[in-house]
């Protein structure tokens, strides 16, 4: 039985992102239990009883609130990462961890801190992209898929901490070609899809990371030909990566 | 100068476009609008206009309320002016403002309908100053686009000429969207919105809702009753923020016999139903409103509703052979949309087979569309008892397919093609199943719509001779 917590799904739900938890509920049935946490309540993961934590793309003031409502857990935060507990933010939630979001209003708000990337929000241009990458892992590399839909980019150092290297698409800002960001197990991307829907060899490493033995998705094998067909499409030379 | 250079420009422009149009088979663009923004960026700002000047926008429900206006004003007696042939961008309500005046740009038209794509509006509403402003409503769209309703919501709210006195424009919203009923904080505000019905709940039935927590102190919005996503009637336990009181308010909404009493202002009147969809009687309810805030009198209203009918552009039905054949836009990547869809057509009586083409064409076409909106809308709906085979068409069929069956749907009442203008070939033909066509509204998607009920029309019609 694993737990996983979503923080604050009464914001941070944009994208289609909540079937990342979703999905994993359902292949696992009973054998995963899920907790929603809103804004207004105390996280379960500070007392250690969370496998999984999970935070979803959200607006840009719905940011200023997921901060302010973890500022009192960084210090547990930083401590379970370095143990190694998993955590996963998805689109713009990862800009939460990082040191400082800038609007377009030119403030720059101060973040949680944990990684050193900070934000800027362009409000008057959308990027929209594919993305098409690598995954180191223990077990070898997962090559995956995913959507970036957003307003903002992020800068500072990620090239010993990255998520994902790029094989087309950008990485955390248009001249980068390393995504997102990641400590131990703790992982934060741009990508969206839903990220675990698209990419089921992601879903099992998460999941075995979270401390499930030989897992296996719902509806695994049309998971798979559907990334077999994006796969494909993705590494075609014609196909175009910025809409 | 560089004003009425533009104005001859364009209107000679625009019948050049119009004689080659007539040649070649297209029709109005908004190019001479594009021309005379280039030579003139203030042409909006200085052509005449109506004097009373009524802007649409908002997510859904934009045109058809537009369409419904302009048919309502016009029973009412008055000469209405209109972009419904254009585009709902800049450089089409240029054109349909140059339309509207004289080459001594003296304006036509008493009263202008204006349907405005919401981020258009910083360009549009300054230079346009509506005395009336529609906002049908606020939900999610397109993620590549408007981003999310909160994005869409401060262009709205930044864009409404400040300068203005309050009383000089009204905003009119709906009363039971607790994001767009925020609209416009300080300008006389008039709301629309309609009592508990039949099917509403105590609980979002939806993927998305929008407005969960409260805009003032962020906690947790009690919803008396909720229609669908975050449209209902809400309030904060917390710190007593409440939704506004309704101006126009629609009761006894009763879809058997087609009629609805709406209370304004102490006034109660019995009005026929124009349409059974929940979204379309909202449409309605903004037509009625207007016309009331404009003429006054409810039995003005009333006899305009008389013949008016709800545009079959969007939903077609028809019989065919003994079989119900229906077709309805539901609009790619748009997930509220698409929900609304499924959840009429799942509530529909009769069994059903179902041809879903709600591929992106043009992001498929040479890449591939963010699947995200998928996630985000209520495929669920379409797990339904009644609905025997889903047959899905298009590119990204299999990944609809994976949709569904995370929804719930049997494999084995699915069906893959490729090809979405085949999908007609894998249905059942069964006698005493009806057949749903929900199709994207581009232009190629209705007419390959129309291309595929041709063919079930032929097939239906050559089983019955057979």
């Amino acid at each position: 039985m694993i737990r996983i917590e979503i923080l604050f799904p009464e914001v941070a739900n944009l994208f289609g992102e909540p079937f990342n938890v979703k999905y994993l509920k359902q292949s696992l049935g009973e054998e995963c239990e899920v907790i929603e946490t809103a804004l207004t309540e105390t996280p379960a993961f500070p007392n250690g009883s969370v496998d999984l934590v999970y935070m979803g793309a959200m607006n840009e003031s719905s940011q200023l609130l997921a901060i302010n409502a973890l500022k009192p857990y960084v210090e547990v935060m930083k401590t379970q990462i370095e143990a190694g507990k998993v955590f996963l933010f998805t689109g713009n939630a990862m800009e939460v961890l990082g040191t400082s979001i800038t609007f377009d209003d030119k403030v720059e708000h101060p973040a949680l801190g944990i990684t050193p990337l900070r934000s800027r929000t362009d409000m008057m241009h959308r990027y929209n992209t594919l993305f098409d990458g690598n995954v180191k892992t223990e077990e070898g590399d997962i090559r995956i898929q995913g959507f970036k839909t957003t307003f903002s980019f992020s800068y500072g150092e990620n090239e010993d901490h990255y998520f994902a290297s790029s094989i087309r698409g950008c990485g955390i800002n248009k001249q980068s070609t390393l995504e997102g960001y990641r400590i131990h197990n703790c992982i934060a991307t741009y990508l969206v899809g839903p990220l675990l829907v698209l990419n089921p060899d992601l879903a099992l490493y998460i999941l075995k990371l979270a401390g499930v033995q030989a897992p296996v998705l719902a509806f695994e094998d049309r998971a798979r030909e559907c990334a077999r067909i994006r796969a494909e499409v993705f590494a075609k030379e014609g196909t175009k990566y910025e809409l | 100068m560089r004003f009425w250079i533009a104005l001859y420009m364009a209107k000679l422009c625009e019948v050049l476009m119009k004689l080659v149009g007539r040649f070649f088979g297209f029709k109005g663009t908004c190019f001479p609008g594009k021309l005379a923004l280039k030579i003139c960026p203030d042409f909006l700002g200085r052509l005449a206009k109506p004097v009373k000047l009524i802007a649409v926008t908002g997510t859904d429900g934009k045109t058809t309320t537009c369409n419904l206006l302009i048919e309502g004003l016009q029973k009412c007696g008055m000469k209405v002016l209109a972009n419904q042939t254009g585009t709902n961008i800049l450089p089409g309500v240029a054109v349909a403002f140059m339309d509207g005046v004289t080459l001594g740009n003296k304006c036509k038209y008493e009263v202008g309908v204006i349907e405005i794509d919401e981020r258009s509006a910083p360009h549009v509403f300054p230079r346009l100053r509506p005395t009336y402003l529609v906002v049908t409503n606020l939900f999610r769209d397109s993620l590549k686009r408007n981003a999310h309703p909160e994005f869409i919501f401060n262009i709205l709210e930044n864009s409404l000429p400040k300068d203005r006195k309050p009383e000089d424009m009204t905003i009119i919203t709906n009363g039971d969207d607790v994001i767009s009923s925020r609209l416009g904080e300080g300008f006389r505000r008039v709301c629309f919105g309609i009592d508990r019905m039949e099917g509403d709940t105590d609980h979002c039935q939806n993927i998305i809702n929008d407005a969960r927590i409260c805009p003032c102190c962020h906690h947790p919005l009690t919803y008396d009753w909720v229609r669908y996503h975050h449209i209902g009637r809400a309030h904060c336990d917390h710190c007593g923020f409440k939704l506004p009181d309704i101006d126009y308010r629609a009761v006894q909404v009763d879809m058997d016999n087609m009629t609805m009493t709406v209370l304004h202002g102490g006034e109660e009147t019995k009005v026929k139903l124009i349409s059974n969809t929940v979204f379309n009687i909202y449409n309605q309810l903004t037509m009625m409103t207007v016309l009331h805030e404009i003429t006054g009198s409810m039995e003005k209203v009333n006899t305009a509703l008389e013949s008016m009918k709800v545009t079959k552009a969007r939903m077609t039905d028809r019989v065919v052979a003994g079989r119900k054949l229906i077709t309805c836009v539901a609009k790619d990547s748009n997930a509220i949309a698409c929900s609304l869809v499924f959840k009429y057509t799942a509530g529909e009586p009769g069994r059903k087979e179902v041809m879903l083409n709600i591929d992106e064409i043009f992001d498929n076409r040479d890449s591939y569309e963010i699947l995200s909106w998928m996630y985000d809308c209520d495929f669920e709906f379409l797990n339904h008892p009644s609905i025997e085979k889903i047959i899905i068409g298009g590119k990204r069929c299999r990944d609809v397919r994976f949709r569904l069956l995370l929804a719930g749907v049997p494999e084995d009442r699915m069906t893959v093609c490729d090809r979405e203008e085949d999908v007609w070939q894998y249905l059942s033909y069964a006698p005493g199943v009806d057949i749903y066509l929900l199709h994207d509204m581009y232009f190629i998607s209705q007419a390959q719509a129309d291309s595929i009920v041709a063919h079930v029309t032929e097939k239906l019609e050559g089983g019955t001779k057979a």
